[in-house]
């Protein structure tokens, strides 16, 4: 076994890297694979949190690298999902504590023993984004229908491609359909148009991040919005299945079928 | 660039001593023959237009450094008043241990000339800066590159800036954000320029598909120079001396395909109508 080594990044911050992280993880885990997600931003890490499994954190990344612990002892294993794991960053360093060579190597260390390794990169383009870089092979780049996450997800691309990451896919995240149609938000063509990379996946703004992330639970554990599909979905797409956009407009509840389905069960979305 | 090595150079370098030091010329310059025979873990001279340059692996750790400069035979690297050393630490993180063993043990005790500390390494380079030490690539020496056909290089060094003036740069590709290319000719970009991708050229400009981000052509003054696009959807243009604003309000050409020009001074946008109606 050796392991996919897929970083997500954006450049700006608040875009939604750690929960598509935590997510996609999740997915991952939940179609069989055995998968690692690294929280690389060191001094803020929030992936735990995410994952709802910041109690049973001893253990960073940072400990493994400077051989305080093993890596066995480091890894947190989630008991929810069979093969979901979380090395944690250490909160009370900062990113000068670790180099890219270091990342490089821990990787290569969990490699044979996963089937994916997801690496939350911080924001920016300093020596966190390098450190998180240097040891993927593939990037997601996650930006949201605005201007400014646009341009810094075309800055962290260019970047991306010197540094020879390949394949490069989009994540559009928090995308409100019945804004585009009202020509108040970038549409989804828009910004292929300038970023120009494969797209992976659209998810739609949705309640039910807010909930899941306060909870500890990322989404694509229990299914039950638009926006945990959208993540099921590209976890399946990195899996090389062949798998269409989703209809956004039935949950922007501007759609003839969603009308009538909004219409029969009464509920409001 | 030629590269040579260094090993058991003490031991090669007694009689290399007595046989020079009737020529002091000669004993001036290393004698890089005998340099060829190097330890392959030790810093790595290189010639230079300034001097030498050590490279020191970042595989060696810091008190394998030290041996390793330590090796270096002083009266070897006495090089001409012009000339010095430059040490390069590639993406090594520098203690301030080993700057200090470096000055104290090498530097000083064998009177070195050093003229630049290089690296990769945003923490060495800082510390380089702080301790006051010069951390730029030296420059080469214009004066001593003046030889006696001083008048045929002059002409030489027209002709090449003539071509790198009348020099097309061709960008294959659309330019991403923080990209940027500068050039005293023209440039043609093949694609889309990007938000915050800039192009900065001494000619003319043609961007083939959006213009999105900031282009100045006739960057060193010229004002017979164009702009071209094949969608104008930028904010900002210069143009020789000239700034103009533009958004979708106030020009009928946004995103269209469009041609600027200096006309009396003033930068004047059109739209090129044949590659639009070709566009429909």
């Amino acid at each position: 076994m050796s392991a996919r080594v897929i970083v997500t990044t954006s450049g700006k911050g608040g875009v939604g890297k750690t929960t598509s992280t935590a997510n996609i993880a999740a997915a991952l885990a939940k179609f069989g694979k055995k998968v690692v997600a690294i929280d690389a931003d060191v001094g803020l890490r929030n992936l735990d949190v995410i994952m709802g499994l910041e109690n049973r954190v001893v253990y960073n990344f940072i400990d493994v690298i400077e051989k305080t612990c093993k890596m066995s002892a480091a890894l947190v294993k989630d008991k929810r999902v069979p093969g979901l794991f979380l090395l944690p960053a250490a909160q009370t360093r900062t990113k000068d504590a670790v180099n890219p060579e270091q990342m490089v190597a821990l990787c290569e260390e969990l490699k044979p023993d996963f089937d994916f390794i997801l690496l939350d990169c911080p924001a920016g383009i300093e020596g966190g984004f390098k450190n998180a870089a240097a040891g993927a092979d593939e990037a997601l780049v996650v930006t949201t229908p605005e201007i400014p996450s646009v341009r810094d997800a075309d800055r962290i691309i260019g970047m991306l491609e010197s540094m020879g990451k390949s394949p490069i896919r989009l994540i559009i995240n928090r995308l409100r359909p019945n804004m585009v149609q009202d020509g108040d938000m970038l549409a989804k063509e828009d910004i292929l148009d300038v970023l120009s990379i494969e797209l992976i996946g659209v998810v739609p703004e949705d309640e039910s991040v807010i909930r899941a992330t306060n909870n500890g639970e990322p989404m694509t554990m229990t299914l039950d919005s638009p926006a945990a599909h959208a993540y099921l979905n590209i976890a399946e797409r990195l899996l090389g299945n062949d798998v269409p956009l989703m209809d956004l407009e039935s949950y922007a509840g501007r759609g003839f079928f969603s009308k009538i389905k909004k219409f029969f069960k009464g509920k409001k979305r | 660039m030629q590269k040579f090595h260094i090993n058991k150079i003490i031991k090669h370098t007694k009689n290399f001593y007595h046989e020079d030091i009737k020529n002091e010329k000669a004993m001036k310059i290393p004698n890089l023959n005998l340099l060829r025979k190097i330890r392959k873990s030790d810093a790595k001279p290189e010639r230079t237009h300034y001097g030498l340059k050590f490279v020191i692996p970042e595989n060696l750790t810091e008190d394998e450094i030290l041996k390793s400069l330590v090796r270096i035979p002083a009266k070897n690297y006495k090089l001409p008043d012009e000339q010095g050393i430059t040490l390069d630490f590639g993406g090594r993180s520098c203690s301030k241990r080993l700057v200090l063993h470096i000055l104290n043990s090498i530097v000083w005790e064998k009177d070195l000339k050093i003229l630049s500390w290089l690296s990769s390494n945003e923490d060495s380079v800082k510390l380089f800066r702080a301790a006051g030490l010069s951390v730029n690539e030296p420059a080469a020496n214009i004066s001593e590159a003046k030889k006696p056909e001083e008048h045929h290089e002059t002409l030489n060094e027209e002709n090449r800036k003539e071509e790198r003036i009348s020099a097309l740069k061709v960008v294959y590709n659309s330019m991403r954000s923080g990209q940027k290319v500068e050039t005293e000719g023209d440039v043609l970009v093949l694609g889309h320029l990007n938000p915050g991708a800039e192009v900065i050229a001494g000619g003319s400009i043609i961007v083939a598909g959006r213009l999105l981000g900031v282009v100045h052509a006739g960057g060193y003054g010229r004002g017979d120079v164009f702009v071209w696009a094949g969608s104008f959807e930028t904010p900002q243009v210069r143009i020789g001396n000239k700034l103009c604003y533009a958004d979708s309000k106030s020009t009928s050409c946004w995103r269209k395909c469009v041609v600027i020009t200096l006309e009396d001074g003033t930068p004047v946008i059109r739209e090129n109508k044949f590659m639009s109606m070709e566009k429909k």
